[in-house]
């Protein structure tokens, strides 16, 4: 059945011409970056800093332009397909075909990981290109703060794998949210943009919370999940924004669920479990 | 083996009872139809025995296996529920080819061939969004009968349809009973539909099912 539900939404989405979109919104930030960063931290000879130095410094290193478009990426390319098929009742066609105890865990899975796969595509082709355009061997030429640095100081092709995973993870997670999301919105517009709010809204939140408690606050609350350069925070509480982010989307697509089904609840769900 | 058997089903939206006490047992290949008015129930009956929804009460059993939100096999069930859904933008042939993905029973052939008995074109590259309501509900027949599954649900499968559209149906349906030994469960506004096709009848007003004498 996994199998089977794969085969038919990777049909789905590669047969979609916004999923090459999003593909290649995240390649030209990252070549917008690197142009930027170019001349901010006076990389002249480009040519030669290596393959991987150039992908640092166009996908990690202060990428501002990714960091707007993160959630909106992924809303994109399967959240949509979820919501459209919600929409036009395509989603019951399925539940048909799919046993109920797994059906919507199936497509949690399906969302995590068809999300975070936007972001590993796209993040390769970044990568293959950089390693083409400067083939020689890279050397730690700057200072990066921020979760998961210490991996950048051990070795720099494992702190792009490293990144790519993270990627993964934060699209993955956005992927869940934007499922939860399209279980409760009417409108695709809304869909696509109020992540992206609200991932920005996490900055103000904070500031609302007296100083002494913003300590234990930054577990809870996600400071842009998707920048690993720009606060410097420890690599545990990065991880628990991306659970925070997870449990929210896990709770909007059970709410969803209910919502479809008002005699449908978590105590019989859990009761059946055990 | 009963295919179907619905004990003491219960189903309310807040204080609304749509369906109470239902108890309906099917436990051979035979139509059995249900009539009703409009938003008498029929299609939260359907959307509770395909495990779309949960009931407040009651027991749901197909071929001999409990229905509910929690069942971890797949359906042995066909079904075409209030209006066919399907992908827009793809093809009509396409958008089944994708949904034979999760059965064993169906390949290329089969649904070309049941394509073609219904009226449609399997070659044709027209997306489904450009359908007339007509050939929708075709699809949607075709989606629900595909698979060749035990129990066929059909909610209105003649609506949209032509008179020349509505004999084909009638055929298809009986031949899924004699050929194929399914069992049929289907609803209609039309009572020519019921007349001709249906071995047994079941009249659903105010959330109770009652058996129509002859």
């Amino acid at each position: 059945m996994i199998l089977n539900i794969t085969k038919h939404n990777i049909f789905r989405v590669l047969t979609r011409k916004i999923t090459y979109v999003a593909i290649l919104i995240v390649i030209v930030s990252s070549i917008c970056t690197l142009k930027r960063n170019s001349i901010l931290y006076s990389l002249n000879n480009m040519d030669h800093v290596g393959g991987l130095n150039l992908f640092i410094y166009s996908s990690i290193k202060d990428n501002g332009f990714m960091s707007l478009l993160a959630p909106f990426v992924i809303m994109m390319v399967y959240p949509s397909i979820i919501f459209e098929d919600i929409q036009n009742h395509y989603f019951e066609q399925l539940h048909l075909r799919i046993p109920n105890k797994n059906f919507y865990l199936l497509h949690t899975l399906q969302s995590f990981f068809i999300s975070g796969g936007v972001y590993v595509i796209a993040h390769v082709i970044t990568l293959v290109i950089c390693c083409c355009v400067s083939p020689e061997n890279s050397i730690m030429v700057t200072f990066l703060n921020g979760p998961f640095s210490d991996f950048y100081y051990k070795s720099l092709t494992l702190y792009c794998i490293v990144f790519i995973l993270h990627s993964f993870l934060f699209g993955g997670v956005m992927g869940i949210l934007g499922m939860g999301l399209a279980m409760h919105l009417h409108n695709k517009c809304i869909l696509w943009t109020l992540p992206t709010l609200v991932y920005y809204l996490g900055l103000d939140l904070l500031a609302l919370f007296p100083e002494k408690s913003q300590y234990l606050m930054i577990f809870i609350i996600p400071l842009l999940p998707y920048e690993i350069t720009t606060f410097n925070i420890p690599d545990i509480v990065h991880i628990s924004q991306l659970l925070v982010i997870t449990i929210i989307g896990m709770v909007l697509v059970l709410t969803g669920i209910r919502n479809n089904d008002k005699d449908f609840n978590l105590y019989n769900l859990i009761g059946r479990i055990n | 083996m009963k295919f179907l058997d619905v004990c003491n089903l219960k189903k309310r939206f807040n204080n609304y009872i749509v369906l109470e006490n239902i108890n309906l047992q099917i436990e051979r290949p035979e139509i059995v139809g249900i009539v009703g008015g409009n938003a008498s129930g029929k299609s939260v009956l359907f959307k509770c025995i395909t495990g779309l929804m949960t009931s407040e009460k009651g027991k749901i059993k197909v071929l001999d296996r409990e229905i509910n939100a929690f069942s971890n096999y797949q359906q042995q069930i066909g079904a075409l529920i209030e209006y066919p859904a399907f992908i827009p933008n793809y093809s009509g042939f396409r958008n089944l080819l994708l949904l034979s993905l999760f059965s064993k029973n169906v390949d290329k052939a089969d649904i070309k061939s049941f394509m073609i008995e219904l009226g449609l074109d399997p070659e044709e590259k027209k997306i489904v969004k450009k359908y007339s309501l007509g050939m929708r509900q075709k699809l949607g027949i075709v989606a629900a009968v595909m698979e060749r599954q035990k129990l066929i649900l059909l909610d209105e499968p003649t609506n949209n349809l032509d008179v020349e559209s509505v004999a084909v149906v009638h055929n298809l349906i009986k031949k899924m009973k004699t050929e194929n030994g399914s069992a049929i469960l289907m609803t209609s506004h039309n009572y020519e539909d019921i007349e001709i096709l249906c071995d047994r009848v079941f009249i659903l007003k105010n959330g109770y099912l009652i058996e129509k004498e002859d």
